[in-house]
């Protein structure tokens, strides 16, 4: 009997914007994102023939495979340099030099503080905002779904100050 | 009044939101995902393509039970040998097209990519309107039949012809727009050569043309010579303006005036020549116009090119497009005549976009009809590049 199981095509082309919105999440540059994305995509078509379809989604699948590669490059690079020059080189808003719509420069900016926030609580924002259930999160960081739910509102609190903190700074410098 | 909580309930809703949107709406550049899938494509290891096509091939043989396991086990092999061999004895030509091949199966692996493709397009409003001299001596004439008895409005149409072959392999070639310095380069001494006229003009998308280089001589400038394509040919070559590229010359002569046209050839892998057409459905390439003493050329500037291989659609969905394909103009014959195709052509046409010009493959369909006593043309445009490749 044959699996009942997509071709990779069409797992590429449904997952490959939602696995790069979550690996920018986690790197905050897009040329960073593009080669990481690049890799999960080239792993995951390379192991394909282990994919079950009765053990797992195609959504937790991917995303353990682009969780392990984001892991991988900040491993390589070193996460706190990658950042700092991510910041430094290319602010937010000037990836789109003709100048994108402002609520995409404020999800840019966003995402940006993502970036910032503890490996585990970036993980839970950028894994819940990218589709998965909390029992998809806490099976990918292996912890329970309770668990998963909870890490994940003390992170959007953690955000919800950082965005707060730059707000009030942005302020001050006006005055 | 809402209590501390409930506002600071309220901003995590407000923020999730916002992170909600940020995520669905942050996404990988355009061209980044037929990019990486060609990339992916290019590094699978020959044996799996061929897995996959036998795969495919016994699939769709599976559900015929009356077809013995014998026979289906020497199809394969037939099947697996020929395509081995071909590969092997044509490394750097694509597989023939066929519409139950998988995506992405035909891109050529280390080749470069260009992204979404403009489609290129006939444009009837851009025919010249002068009448035919066959035309001009009939009755009444519908004014958007325009020059050479084209026809590009509404049309019942059937396919009735053949294909020259069962395959397609023509590659994308891009130029990317130059500037005025490395125009004037381009064509070396002859930019401020004395006692001509040089001149040189930038795409124009809207047609589309490419760059051109237009030369206006006379007098000593101009080679002696009763044959016009000898002189056309001796002051080209006089000053390097002679074609780069494969070319079919034509020569038209009326009184004292005289064409000569060398039609821009693209080579084909399989040897052959496929000839560049315009927004008319008309080859082109350089043009030489004498007359009186006096020469005109013009030509595209010798631009470097890229190539990229792209999935072809076959011959059998070229077909279909061709018949269904929209009118180019909305321009009527009433009743609506209903026309044959029964001539195709593999043609190369432009389109440009974004500062880069693309000479694409494409089918040119047509076929001929009666109308007031008159024959007149219809042609279809087909693109070959499969439309998931393409951006228009």
């Amino acid at each position: 009997m044959r699996a009942d199981r997509p071709s990779f095509e069409d797992v590429y082309r449904d997952y490959l914007g939602r696995i790069y919105a979550y690996v920018r999440a986690q790197v905050g540059s897009s040329a960073d994102a593009e080669d990481i994305t690049a890799q999960v995509f080239m792993n995951a078509y390379q192991a394909y023939d282990r994919f079950e379809p009765r053990m797992s989604t195609p959504a937790a699948w991917l995303f353990r495979i682009a969780r392990n590669a984001t892991l991988d490059h900040f491993r390589a690079h070193g996460r706190r340099e990658r950042l700092r020059r991510t910041i430094e080189q290319q602010p937010v808003h000037a990836e789109d030099p003709a100048g994108m719509a402002e609520d995409r420069m404020q999800y840019r900016a966003l995402l940006a503080h993502v970036a910032h926030l503890s490996e585990r609580q970036r993980d839970a924002i950028s894994l819940r905002h990218s589709g998965l259930s909390f029992e998809e999160v806490g099976t990918l960081m292996s912890c329970s779904e309770d668990a998963a739910k909870m890490l994940y509102h003390r992170a959007l609190k953690a955000l919800r100050d950082a965005v707060a903190g730059e707000a009030r700074m942005s302020d001050a410098q006006h005055e | 009044m809402p209590s501390m909580s409930d506002n600071e309930d309220l901003e995590l809703e407000a923020l999730q939101r916002q992170l909600d949107d940020a995520f669905e709406t942050t996404r990988p550049r355009r061209g980044f995902e037929d990019e990486l899938w060609l990339r992916m494509q290019a590094r699978r290891p020959w044996w799996n393509r061929l897995r996959d096509a036998a795969s495919a091939f016994a699939g769709s043989i599976w559900e015929a039970p009356a077809v013995p396991l014998g026979v289906v086990a020497v199809l394969l092999i037939v099947v697996v040998g020929v395509g081995v061999l071909s590969s092997a004895l044509r490394p750097n030509v694509e597989s023939p097209t066929s519409l139950s091949e998988g995506a992405g199966s035909r891109y050529q692996g280390d080749q470069a990519y260009f992204g979404r493709l403009p489609s290129p397009q006939l444009h009837p409003g851009l025919v010249d309107h002068a009448r035919s001299p066959a035309a001009a001596q009939g009755p009444s004439q519908p004014e958007f039949l325009g020059a050479a008895d084209l026809y590009f409005g509404p049309a019942n149409l059937t396919w009735a012809g053949t294909f020259s072959s069962s395959t397609i392999a023509a590659p994308v070639y891009r130029y990317v727009e130059p500037s005025a310095d490395q125009s004037k380069a381009l064509l070396g001494p002859l930019a401020s050569a004395s006692g001509m006229t040089v001149s040189i003009s930038s795409s124009a998308p809207e047609l589309p043309r490419e760059p051109v280089w237009t030369v206006v001589a006379s007098g000593a400038a101009v080679p002696s010579g009763s044959d016009p394509g000898v002189t056309a040919n001796t002051f080209l070559a006089a000053h390097n303006l002679l074609p780069t590229w494969p070319d079919e010359v034509s020569v038209q002569a009326v009184g004292g005036q005289a064409r000569v046209q060398f039609l821009r050839g693209f080579s084909l892998p399989d040897g052959g020549v496929a000839y560049l057409v315009n927004w008319n459905g008309e080859r082109y390439g350089i043009e030489v116009d004498i007359s009186g003493g006096r020469l005109v050329a013009t030509g595209p500037l010798p631009l470097g090119l890229d190539e990229a291989s792209y999935r072809l659609i076959s011959n059998e969905k070229a077909a279909q497009l061709a018949v269904s394909s929209a009118p180019a103009s909305s321009a009527a014959i009433q009743p609506v005549p209903t026309i044959r195709l029964d001539r195709v052509e593999l043609v190369y046409a432009l389109a440009i976009s974004g500062g880069q010009g693309y000479y694409e493959p494409a089918y040119l369909f047509s076929g001929s009809f009666q109308y007031s006593g008159h024959t007149f043309v219809k042609r279809v445009l087909v693109p070959l590049v499969d439309p998931s490749l393409r951006s228009s």
